[in-house]
């Protein structure tokens, strides 16, 4: 089977998936138990017949469900969400102007999960059932178990209550954020040479992706301790050590290219996860992105803007896994066997 | 049936115990557990006062011998509203995980047994419904179905299927093409009895062992469902409300936030050893080895 036959595959299964997930947020708009007229026009609009057969007319409400299906598609493929009931603007303007948060805050996460995981699973399985070890795993096990927004409110009393350090959102209270370029605070403030809005946003970021990828962490730390220690069972380690390679060689030369394939394939799901899990992390630092938006949407009945963001979140999650699979088809020969 | 100690289904159960009973980290953890369901059974006979009962004279009290736990922003009892709590995390949790393998199990066996178009489909709908971040999609559903506690459950069990589908199909798929399988279509049993009765048995552990993983992710989900307010409803006391409340108040009062946290890591990581050590003893590579130990 040949790499491009494979990815092309893959592709194509990326793409039905997504439908799958439009069609999937399509049924539950139908399932809603609010007519969506009535939300836009109001009680007062409402009392105008007219009105409400022209909205209705308009949106194709009055016609056979595979044409509104086809509308909906159309509308969700040019961005079109419909208005927030809530901030009354349309709802892709405001998830625009909270991607870059979300974003920025997931892949600053998942760096600081994988500067830790790494090290002390490799650590954990060089010193395998020594102090470094048992102290690293249950740490890990520890921060699993644990609900991420109660790490995080923790970790704001420990750090900002106790230690002064930084507090919630995304900058300190009256300092201006940097000009819009990418929307990532720590980009744009350096393209704008303001150290100190960078420094803040450092800092103000630093909280709220720890807690975000606490879980990532845990669970990289084990598979990467897991996955060494098979390695070094292996027999051409076995032979290497024989040759009177030193260790260090041995360890990091040889095994750990091996061992760090199972972490990296799980990268993709990670970062889907911390999607998902920004909903609460967001809430708790409010941290001005789109799982933040989500949460207020909710408690504003604002179904456009709940909809439109789960959908986005999902196909980012999705874009992102496929991806990581085709990237890892392309490192790892031996997955196309498979 | 009769216990017949030397049948062979009887022999693997009873050396899984020894080798599970072995650890002493997953004794603990499972009377842990037993622990946690004895206080939700018997929250309202342990309980010092009524978890919803707002006492106005005695708000934010110290820990005293009036409240073994002081008490919250309204004077309620921090201890009674905790055992309350108890109920909604060990039981709702459960609730949602028997869910998942009802819905589940029966699918992931059809889909692995009968292959073809209908595998086809039903993957491709647990591909999209594993396409949403979890919290996101339940938060949606629990959100359309009206807040509370049931309707958060079963939108996580909603969410939590796919996986346990996918389980039970990759055991049905290995174990179809082996000789007792074959052995049972001779002898002229019909696909039905073939699926439940010959295959199914052999897919228990694995079931077992992703519905004992699952509960601590479910655990954590359902307090995060009820911290953003689609879950539990205040002023009923669960974890994750508890923790939502006391967050106003964090800076003078942090254990109102803290202790639930605390109780939840701990129920949450009694699972997750049960769990590790359930595979293990399981495992048919390790379980010599763990017993010979």
């Amino acid at each position: 089977m040949s790499l491009l036959y494979y990815i092309l595959r893959r592709i194509l299964l990326g793409i039905i998936v997504i439908f799958g997930v439009l069609t999937l947020v399509f049924i539950i708009t139908k399932l809603i138990p609010q007519n969506p007229v009535a939300v836009f026009l109001g009680t007062e609009g409402m009392r105008d017949p007219a009105l409400v057969k022209q909205v209705t007319e308009q949106w194709k409400l009055d016609r056979p469900i595979w044409e509104q299906y086809i509308y909906y598609v159309g509308n969700v493929l040019r961005g079109e969400f419909g208005r927030s009931s809530w901030s009354r603007g349309p709802v892709i303007q405001d998830l625009a102007a909270r991607f870059p948060a979300t974003v920025e805050l997931s892949i600053f996460a998942f760096i600081i999960a994988m500067c830790i995981a790494i090290p002390t699973g490799i650590l954990s399985a060089v010193y395998r059932d020594k102090p470094v070890d048992h102290f690293s795993r249950v740490l890990s096990v520890i921060g699993i178990s644990g609900p991420p927004f109660w790490w995080g409110i923790l970790f704001l009393y420990i750090f900002y209550f106790i230690l002064g350090f930084a507090g919630s959102g995304r900058l300190s209270e009256g300092m201006t954020p940097p000009m819009h370029v990418t929307g990532f605070y720590l980009i744009d403030s350096l393209i704008e040479g303001r150290f100190d809005t960078f420094f803040d946003a450092l800092k103000h970021i630093f909280l709220p992706a720890l807690t975000l990828g606490i879980g990532a962490t845990g669970f990289t730390s084990r598979l990467t301790r897991s996955a060494l220690l098979e390695v070094l069972r292996k027999d051409y380690i076995k032979t290497a050590r024989m040759k009177g390679l030193k260790e260090r060689v041995v360890i990091y030369r040889h095994a750990l290219r091996n061992a760090l394939i199972a972490p990296v394939t799980y990268m993709g799901l990670l970062f889907g996860s911390m999607l998902g899990g920004s909903v609460l992390v967001e809430t708790v630092f409010t941290w001005r992105g789109m799982g933040q938006y989500i949460v207020t949407a909710v408690f504003a009945t604002d179904y456009p803007a709940i909809l439109a963001t789960t959908l986005v979140i999902a196909i980012i999650y999705t874009v992102s896994n496929l991806v990581v699979d085709i990237l890892y088809t392309i490192i790892d020969p031996r997955v196309r066997v498979a | 049936m009769k216990f017949d100690k030397e049948s062979p289904r009887v022999r693997e159960l009873l050396l899984t115990l020894k080798v599970f009973g072995k650890s002493k980290m997953a004794m603990i953890s499972l009377g842990i557990l037993l622990l946690f369901f004895a206080i939700a059974i018997l929250a309202p006979w342990i309980s010092p006062y009524d978890p919803t009962e707002t006492h106005t004279s005695d708000l934010f009290m110290p820990p005293c011998p009036k409240y073994p736990l002081g008490t919250d922003h309204l004077g309620r009892d921090n201890l009674s509203r905790i055992l309350y709590g108890a109920r909604y995390s060990m039981f709702a949790s459960l609730l949602v995980v028997a869910v998942t393998v009802i819905i589940g199990m029966p699918i992931g066996a059809v889909s692995g047994y009968f292959g073809g178009k209908l595998d086809e489909i039903l993957m491709r709908i647990t591909d999209v419904i594993l396409s949403f971040p979890g919290i996101t999609l339940a938060l949606l559903l629990a959100y359309i179905m009206g807040r509370g506690i049931y309707s958060a459950a079963l939108a996580l069990s909603l969410v939590g299927w796919p996986s346990m589908a996918r389980i039970v199909r990759g055991v049905v798929l290995s174990e179809k093409g082996k000789d007792y399988v074959i052995a049972a279509r001779i002898i002229g049993k019909s696909d039905f009895q073939i699926l439940f009765g010959e295959i199914m048995p052999n897919c228990m552990y694995p079931v077992i062992i992703q519905a004992v993983m699952m509960m601590g992710t479910v655990i954590i989900s359902l307090a995060g469902l009820s911290f953003i307010g689609v879950g539990v409803q205040p002023p009923e006391p669960d974890w994750g409300v508890i923790i939502a409340e006391g967050r106003q108040y964090l800076l003078e009062y942090p254990w109102l936030s803290i202790l639930p946290g605390i109780l939840m890591i701990t129920v949450v990581l009694a699972y997750n050893l049960v769990g590790d050590r359930l595979r293990d003893a399981l495992d048919p590579r390790l379980r010599g080895e763990l017993a010979a130990k």
